[in-house]
């Protein structure tokens, strides 16, 4: 009898730049780090997380309001998502003090400033590449 | 120095090469954006979309470099569509095929290079996605498998699918 094999983490990666998001997206698949959905804005996201549970989430603050909104959502539990996986933010300028500390009350692992290395965004989102 | 081989499709990977009419044309944001984040991501002076032409190499879209084109038998992305696997030279001046190489010896001073050939949807690979530094360097797991889905996104725009302006 042999051990049913592991499932891969299922992440949601929501980026508005293509080749940003197209990268990221197909690294994790072509290392088998994870299973991965992808959005290009919060409107489409808000869709995936409602339907389907993710065990970590990368989300761009393009527009600040709508991406920590959905935070909220997902940190009140209202998405199959557990309320306390990871979440990392990307910005394309560096978080200011007041957006840093939005991010913390709503728990967000990690904010990496544009640009960052790919690497730096697996390791936040807890996906050993190796 | 070795000079590029010719392979035996070459009079087949030419023609395709002209049909996707990209010799010669100008810098183009679907290629451009590509070796820009390129460079980014690997942390390199340089990073090219070079088609290789029957006695040139000339670049479609160019980071960190002002030539448009060099001879082909001097290239090192001659020898990288060669195999349909990344080509890469840890340091182009331990490597006999390339130590006295013009782009070794001189301007821009190639000491390390990775091509990731780009293919025709018939299998000609018509050209690269190369990488290229001035420094010896080691690319890990995670950079090769960067460059490799890069490639793949030069070979959509390349074959005309990609759909994204952003």
């Amino acid at each position: 009898m042999s051990a049913a094999p592991a499932r891969l983490p299922a992440i949601l990666v929501v980026e508005p730049q293509f080749v940003l998001r197209r990268t990221v997206v197909a690294l994790a698949r072509k290392l088998e780090l994870a299973e991965v959905d992808e959005a290009t804005g919060t409107g489409t996201a808000l869709a995936l997380l409602k339907r389907k549970a993710f065990d970590a989430l990368v989300l761009d603050l393009e527009d600040v309001e709508a991406s920590f909104g959905l935070l909220r959502q997902l940190r009140d539990g209202e998405f199959p998502s557990r309320r306390d996986i990871a979440v990392c933010l990307t910005a394309a300028q560096p978080l200011g003090l007041p957006l840093q500390d939005r991010a913390a009350a709503l728990g967000a692992t990690a904010c990496l400033p544009k640009p960052y290395r790919i690497s730096q965004l697996l390791d936040a989102i807890g996906l050993q590449a190796g | 120095m070795i000079p590029a081989p010719i392979p035996p499709d070459d009079a087949a990977r030419l023609r395709q090469l002209r049909d996707l009419q990209l010799l010669d044309t100008p810098p183009e944001e679907r290629f451009d954006r590509v070796v820009r984040f390129a460079a980014e991501q690997l942390d390199m002076p340089i990073a090219l979309v070079s088609l290789v032409d029957e006695k040139r190499q000339w670049f479609k879209a160019r980071f960190g470099l002002d030539a448009t084109e060099t001879p082909r038998d001097i290239s090192f992305c001659g020898h990288a569509i060669a195999t349909p696997g990344l080509f890469v030279i840890e340091d182009a001046r331990q490597d006999p095929r390339f130590a006295d190489n013009p782009l070794v010896t001189g301007a821009p001073h190639v000491r390390f290079y990775a091509g990731a050939p780009l293919s025709t949807p018939s299998g000609h690979r018509v050209g690269t996605l190369c990488i290229i530094d001035t420094q010896p360097r080691t690319l890990g797991r995670v950079e090769l498998a960067t460059l490799d889905v890069l490639r793949d996104l030069v070979n959509e725009a390349l074959n005309g699918a990609d759909g994204e302006a952003s």
